[in-house]
């Protein structure tokens, strides 16, 4: 126990060098089995082609048309050219950052701060839990309509609430270009259940003789999390981290039913922004915001993964 | 044995196989060449669309008078009613070459559809049938027919949209009768909100809207404006428009609005006027059935209501928005029979029979004209008749802007009023905006 403890302090749990998974090396299949491996992989290879490779295959071909409704003609990179310069862009690109920079930042956090409180089993932690977790299993359209008569000026429960101690001015949350954006972040940054329950998973997975070793070294509660939960939960956060910014990066149904991307484009997203322009029967441009979307998914996947280092294994 | 016995019946099973598939395809056959069948997406029951539930009921009737002939199948489907992705859908049978035999659309959606080249060209049968073609009001075709003369709609409606008002909250604000001009309006306003009621309901977009549409169609050349000048140029500097906006944006700013008039939510507008919280609301005579003497509404509010033509710039200024063919009845079919039996429900829905019931259970009154007898008039919502008859009375008659401009238009609306009013940016900047949204190519 005493070598075991001094092999896995907390400095040393600090220190711990990081290692690759082993690779997969690519060997010939034995003769005679070529063809029920292609078989098996058949089924596969057409879901992911009709579900994904040709979407995006026509997303980005289109993308170099004039798709409408009446036709379409190749006219080069000219939507990508239009698409820097169009100002109501880098309007929606930039709410979009916002949107999932209060997701990291707010969202993330809290949640990891939940699902390690949560994990110390205080006394009616399933309850807190649940409560914490409903919010997740809601669909956002759901959640867009109860908060659009939240803020509601006439009637809202949070101009009730604020006119109980004197400050109701009737304030239209939604629709006031000052207020419009907390407003519309403040519906969803508070739903923690899904990093909760992936943190209380992960730290359920920690070896206890860690924190046993780290209180034989005279570590207090918060030396622990400090030094041996979070740096263990750092391929966990990356994944909430990762799975937070691209949610938001498709942000829609919350966002569409509160204000349509209103008052101003003060709320509008990229995806939102791409469907108005959907709507306008301007399908080649559309398809040109789709592309940039998928790219700046693909940047923020491959930034997030090598950020936190996400699959590779401290030891 | 068992053997001898599936040896024997294998033929003999066969045999009475292909006599029941050729039975079948005799009767099937026989069926299709005696009973055209049309497909209409516009024509399902509905409890809380007067208008579906309308069609529905013409559709049993017209496929009882003609069983054996024609048919009309209905399409279930969820943009059935008016709705911001009507358009979306058709765009998407039309791609497919899937468009239905009968559907609905309204001018703004047709403009962009009739582009595909795709929806049937009733020009030819108006043409063959003057008498039918006389029973419409005339200019009923104007908004519905293109530059080469083809007439892609058969007109549904023809209604006088005014203003309702409380006469309880303007006795209580001390107003004895509805204004005539806008200066008197906005004395009125003053009235009411000091009286503690909300001057006139709004919703950031329909009614917004209406209200929009009243204020350039009451001065010269504004009739104009909001039939085809929506679509075209830039009207930043049309001095009508710009007057127009800059009222409509004091009205908030004076706080004689509802302060949650920006959702684009039509219910918030409607549920503070039927609460009585409101003292007036533009809306077509519609709302009387769905709203005015509907669950929400508070007791006995029907008969504190008026509905009056809207206020002018001047004396004996005021005017009405009359809504004439500003969409209808639209068909993808192109094949002859089907066109016949297209062309038969036609007749038949804007018979004077149907168009009667129409003005009954809708509260809409038809695209064609009626002759109606004292029992007949009896019937009709009174409010709603005395404003049909107005319209013959006022200066100026004009259409909405709602129907004419494409759904660009309203995006940047709803996206840029709230702001606009705001002070976020200048009259100059926000109509600009409109402009350049409604001139653009699509719906």
């Amino acid at each position: 126990m005493t070598q075991c403890s001094d092999a896995l302090t907390i400095r040393s749990a600090r220190r711990a060098s990081f290692v690759r998974l082993p690779r997969v090396s690519w060997t010939r299949p034995p003769r005679g089995t070529a063809a029920p491996i292609v078989l098996s992989l058949l089924p596969g290879l057409v879901l992911f082609a009709v579900f994904f490779a040709i979407p995006i295959g026509v997303l980005v071909v289109t993308s170099f048309t004039d798709w409408s409704l009446i036709g379409w003609h190749y006219i080069g990179a000219h939507n990508y050219r239009r698409l820097i310069h169009d100002s109501t862009l880098w309007v929606s690109a930039r709410n979009t950052a916002i949107y999932a920079a209060a997701g990291v930042l707010v969202q993330v956090p809290l949640g990891c701060a939940a699902g390690i409180i949560l994990s110390q089993k205080l006394p009616g932690w399933r309850v807190y839990r649940a409560i914490l977790f409903i919010p997740f299993v809601i669909s956002g359209a759901a959640y867009a309509l109860v908060f659009s008569m939240v803020y509601n000026p006439r009637y809202g429960l949070l101009d009730g609430l604020l006119g109980w101690v004197g400050l109701n001015h009737h304030q239209d949350w939604l629709f006031d270009v000052h207020t419009a954006l907390p407003a519309v972040i403040a519906t969803f940054v508070f739903i923690l259940g899904f990093v909760m329950i992936l943190v209380m998973a992960e730290i359920a997975a920690i070896p206890l003789e860690l924190y046993e070793a780290a209180q034989v070294d005279g570590a207090t509660l918060f030396q622990q999390h400090r030094r041996i939960t979070l740096p263990l939960l750092r391929n966990v956060l990356g994944t909430c981290v990762l799975i937070t910014v691209l949610g938001y990066l498709a942000l829609f149904d919350i966002v569409y039913i509160l204000t349509a991307g209103g008052p101003g484009n003060g709320t509008v997203t990229l995806v939102l922004y791409a469907y108005r322009i959907y709507t306008n029967g301007d399908w080649g441009y559309a398809n040109a915001i789709g592309t940039f979307i998928v790219l700046a998914g693909a940047v923020l996947i491959v930034g997030v993964r090598r950020l936190f280092r996400i699959g590779e294994r401290d030891l | 044995m068992v053997t001898r016995f599936r040896k024997r019946a294998w033929p003999a099973l066969g045999v009475a196989a292909v006599l029941a598939l050729a039975c079948a395809t005799a009767a099937l056959a026989g069926r299709s060449s005696s009973v055209v069948v049309v497909t209409c997406s516009a024509c399902q029951s509905s409890p809380t669309d007067p208008f579906l539930q309308f069609n529905y009921d013409a559709v049993q009737q017209f496929n009882a008078r003609y069983k054996g002939r024609y048919q009309i199948k209905i399409v279930d489907n969820q943009y059935a009613g008016s709705g911001p992705n009507r358009l979306q859908y058709y765009q998407r049978l039309a791609l497919a070459n899937a468009l239905p035999d009968l559907f609905l659309l309204q001018r703004s959606e047709l403009q962009t559809l009739e582009t595909t080249g795709k929806l049937y060209n009733f020009a030819p049968a108006l043409r063959a049938d003057r008498r039918w073609q006389k029973t419409f009001y005339p200019g009923s075709f104007a908004a519905l027919t293109d530059a080469k003369g083809r007439v892609f709609a058969i007109p549904e409606e023809r209604d006088s949209i005014g203003i309702f008002y409380n006469k309880s909250l303007f006795a209580k604000a001390g107003i004895g009768s509805f204004p005539t001009t806008w200066s008197a309006f906005l004395q009125d306003c003053r009235k009411l909100k000091e009286s503690g009621s909300i001057c006139f309901a709004m919703d950031g977009n329909w009614v917004t809207l209406l209200m929009w549409a009243n204020l350039i169609g009451t001065q010269p050349g504004g009739a104009q404006f909001l039939l085809s000048g929506t679509r075209k140029g830039d009207y930043s500097s049309n001095p009508a428009v710009v007057k127009a906006t800059e009222f409509l944006k004091r009205l908030h700013t004076s706080g004689y609005v509802n302060s949650d008039a920006f959702t684009g939510d039509y219910n918030n507008a409607a549920t503070p006027f039927v609460q009585g919280q409101a003292a007036m609301i533009a809306n077509g005579p519609w709302m009387v059935q769905s709203d005015i003497k509907g669950k929400n509404a508070v007791p006995n509010l029907y008969s504190q209501i008026g509905y009056a033509p809207s206020p002018g710039w001047t004396a004996k200024g005021g005017g009405l928005i009359v809504v004439a063919g500003n969409g209808g009845w639209v068909s993808g079919t192109h094949d002859p029979k089907k066109e016949q039996a297209v062309l038969a429900f036609m007749k038949f829905i804007t018979s004077p029979a149907q168009s009667f019931a129409q003005t009954l259970k809708t509260g809409a009154y038809p695209s064609v004209q009626l002759t109606l007898k004292p029992p007949q008039l009896a019937k009709l919502e009174p409010l709603a008749y005395r404003l049909v008859r107005e319209s013959g009375k006022v200066k100026y008659t004009y259409t909405d802007a709602y129907f004419a401009t494409p759904a660009a238009f309203f995006q940047e609306w709803t996206n840029d009023w709230p702001s606009y009013v705001q002070g976020a940016m200048n009259t100059t900047d926000f109509l600009g905006k409109l402009s350049a949204a409604a001139s653009k190519t699509g719906p």
